[in-house]
């Protein structure tokens, strides 16, 4: 262990990008027994690298492209690769993940993690093959769309197979929710794409010859076959590739798990309608996201005709399209689908977006955003008509696009006038496609994730005390779902905490989420591990770790500034939903959140008033 | 029995949430000789489908969203597969994330 993992590269790549210098270096070896790879370990390298109140903006801010000991090719879920960076957005910690073979090409090419720092003086896109960098000029990309740069790229491209993650006009334009793009897919929340833009960097191709093996490929085998097998027998795996992540969309808003007119309600009864139209009209076929994925749940979509014609394309995921629909109550589904693709198109993240466009929207409904200030822009309830131009403005920061760009959190305090009553947050994180309201895990997860209002950083736990799904976690204490009403409040503190330390563990290992949707549980997690790197490890093992690694999260933020205040959730989100087939349904309202809240502290062994770790709780888990 | 057509009992398990949705953790279906999971799929839409509500797909007679039929371990698509006397068919409401 005192080099690292057995099967992992265990050398980390470092771009000085103040100077075109690169430097191939080992990795922290202790960082990584103690928090393994991915989030973990790139929140570990953060805090210990950078000082606290950075402007993440600035020269000095460092953005992690991290792999973790289970990316690869062949482990169900690894084609991962997890963004790390203090977020321009909410000024704390930040991640995102993207499904892609980014991250295996990485550690083909000899490195588990790209650490990305200072600034270019002119626009550069980097070259990775193998021990080779190259600084490459690219002011000939500047102002391209993703797809556009992507293609410039691949043509001036060594022989080799390439993966690139490339920022589009929003990164540019430092966009404070601006993605990263590997492809149609996304590394999508708290503004990596920005942190990119601001380094001058616009691209990153990274092609490897190497391979990263089993320590004991026999173990890992055998751990193959198991997991594989779980795969092919659970419905889930057929159930996501059959419908993709929107497949549930007619069912949430059934269920009062469907954000609708800006959080106002939790239904909009609109659902099963657009639904079949997206599935009739739009939907083609899936895909994966990475070479060898079992499940393949991304979707190829378009719009064959009309004013929103849009080319076959992958995206169409849930979480974009109900941004697009039910938080504007948009009915055009065309025009969703074209929006997410834009999103895709100039590097914006399309929950953000939504979101924010949702806030403009009844900003101008109150006459808080005026004809004036819109340039123009009719931005009436469900106008279809103005969303392409909107983000357009966004992604240039042009006109309103500009206010809007911030983010709901300082677009609110900009303007005033009680608009922060509308602005969805927490953390500054803009709120997802699904409601609290549908279960109250959420509500809580919501509040204490630690790159703030995620539905999938790191657990959708709706899907819990709602869905009745467990993860295999009963066997660690979780309580059957099938036994806990979704409604309830009481007892729900310590469960989230073991399920956000469960759900947590992709992250850290770098693998992909909805594999544990699939029926991987913390103990495949650990047998694969163990094939991988030829070290027994356990699922209480990895479950510590995961632990660690969200308290370590968590002290990122208190010494960003954050406190428990910024834990507490915006008043609509907790309020019974004024329309909607669950407005006469108090118990669906949050009812005693800060009581949930210090339940949670204490799970945690934080300070139930201050939500500080405390300093027995730091030191059983290493981090003193 | 002469002139009473054979039939075949078939027991329906809708597993998880679809248990709340079904109003019961199983019902049994008498169907006639040689039926298909299509006619399966029928008697529960003529007899379930108000109550299923946004997971069923009145037109198209099917389930809507990531509801999933399987026999054993098997997943079940085809609405032409035959089904035999006794056979336990289960429905599985995924959750697709995202």
């Amino acid at each position: 262990m005192a080099e690292g993992l057995n099967g992992s590269t265990n050398r980390q790549l470092r771009i000085q990008l103040t100077g075109r210098q690169s430097r191939i270096e080992p990795v922290d070896a202790d960082a990584v027994r103690r928090f393994l790879g991915g989030t973990g370990y790139a929140c570990k390298l953060l805090s210990d690298e950078t000082a606290s109140g950075l402007d993440p903006l600035g020269p000095d801010s460092k953005l992690v492209f991290a792999t973790g000991p289970l990316c690869s090719n062949t482990v169900p879920g690894g084609g991962s690769v997890e963004l790390c960076f203090k977020s321009p957005l909410t000024g704390g910690w930040g991640e995102s993940r993207a499904g892609s073979d980014f991250g295996p090409d990485m550690r083909r090419a000899g490195f588990d993690h790209l650490i990305v720092e200072g600034r270019a003086d002119a626009p550069v896109y980097l070259v990775i093959q193998d021990d080779a960098v190259a600084f490459r000029p690219a002011g000939h990309l500047a102002g391209k769309t993703v797809g556009e740069k992507i293609a410039l790229i691949t043509a001036e491209l060594p022989p080799g197979r390439f993966t690139i993650g490339a920022i589009g006009p929003a990164g540019e334009h430092l966009v404070k929710y601006a993605s990263v793009m590997f492809g149609d897919r996304a590394a999508g929340r708290c503004g990596a794409g920005a942190v990119m833009g601001a380094k001058n960097l616009l691209a990153i191709a990274v092609s490897g010859s190497g391979k990263v093996e089993p320590a004991d490929p026999e173990a890992f085998k055998a751990a193959l076959r198991h997991a594989t097998q779980t795969l092919r027998e659970s419905p889930t795996t057929a159930a996501f590739h059959e419908h993709g992540t929107m497949g549930d969309y007619a069912g949430n808003d059934e269920k009062g798990d469907f954000p609708t007119r800006n959080w106002q309600s939790n239904s909009w009864g609109k659902g099963a309608e657009l639904f079949d139209r997206y599935e009739a009209e739009n939907y083609v076929k899936p895909y994966p996201c990475y070479r060898g994925c079992h499940i393949a749940c991304a979707r190829k979509a378009q719009v064959v005709a009309g004013p929103y014609q849009t080319p076959l394309h992958g995206g169409a995921e849930y979480e974009s399209i109900a941004c697009f629909t039910a938080y504007l109550l948009n009915e055009d589904m065309d025009a969703a689908v074209h929006c997410a693709y834009l999103c895709n198109q100039y590097g914006l993240d399309t929950i953000s977006a939504g979101s924010t466009i949702a806030f403009a929207m009844e900003c101008a409904e109150k006459g808080i955003l005026t004809g004036e200030s819109l340039g123009g822009l009719d931005l009436a309830w469900g106008n279809a008509a103005v969303l392409p131009e909107l983000l357009r403005l966004i992604a240039h920061r042009e006109g309103v696009g500009d206010l809007l760009a911030d983010g709901v959190r300082l677009a609110a305090q900009r303007l005033g006038q009680g608009a922060e009553a509308f602005a969805v947050h927490v953390k500054g994180l803009e709120g997802p496609a699904h409601d609290g309201r549908s279960g109250k895990a959420l509500a809580l997860s919501y509040g204490t994730g630690n790159r703030g209002m995620c539905h999938i950083h790191p657990v959708e736990a709706m899907a819990w005390d709602s869905g009745k799904m467990d993860w295999g976690l009963q066997k660690y204490g979780l309580p059957d779902p099938q036994g806990v009403e979704r409604w309830d409040e009481a007892g729900k503190a310590p469960a989230l905490k073991l399920l956000q330390d469960g759900l947590n563990l992709p992250e850290i290992l770098c693998t992909c989420k909805f594999f544990m949707y699939a029926g991987i549980t913390v103990d495949h997690w650990a047998e694969l591990l163990s094939g991988f790197t030829g070290q027994s490890t356990s699922g209480a093992d990895l479950l510590a770790v995961a632990e660690r690694v969200y308290t370590l999260q968590r002290l990122f933020n208190l010494r960003e500034g954050f406190t428990a205040a910024d834990d507490q959730l915006p008043a609509r989100v907790k309020a019974v939903p004024v329309s909607g087939r669950y407005r006469d349904e108090p118990d669906c309202g949050i009812h005693a959140y800060d009581a949930m809240l210090r339940d949670y502290y204490v799970a945690r062994g934080w300070d139930p008033r201050t939500g500080v770790p405390t300093e027995s709780t730091l030191q059983r888990l290493q981090l003193t | 029995m002469p002139g009473v057509p054979p039939v075949i009992r078939v027991r329906l398990e809708p597993c998880g949430t679809l248990r709340e949705a079904f109003g019961a953790p199983e019902l049994a279906f008498e169907l006639p000789e040689g039926a298909s999971l299509g006619d399966l799929l029928d008697r529960i839409g003529a007899e379930h489908g108000e109550r299923l509500a946004a997971l069923w797909n009145l037109r198209e007679r099917r389930f809507r969203g990531p509801v999933v039929i399987m026999t054993g371990t098997v997943v079940v698509k085809d609405r032409a597969t035959p089904l035999r006397d006794q056979q336990t068919v289960s429905l599985h409401k995924a959750v697709v994330g995202g």
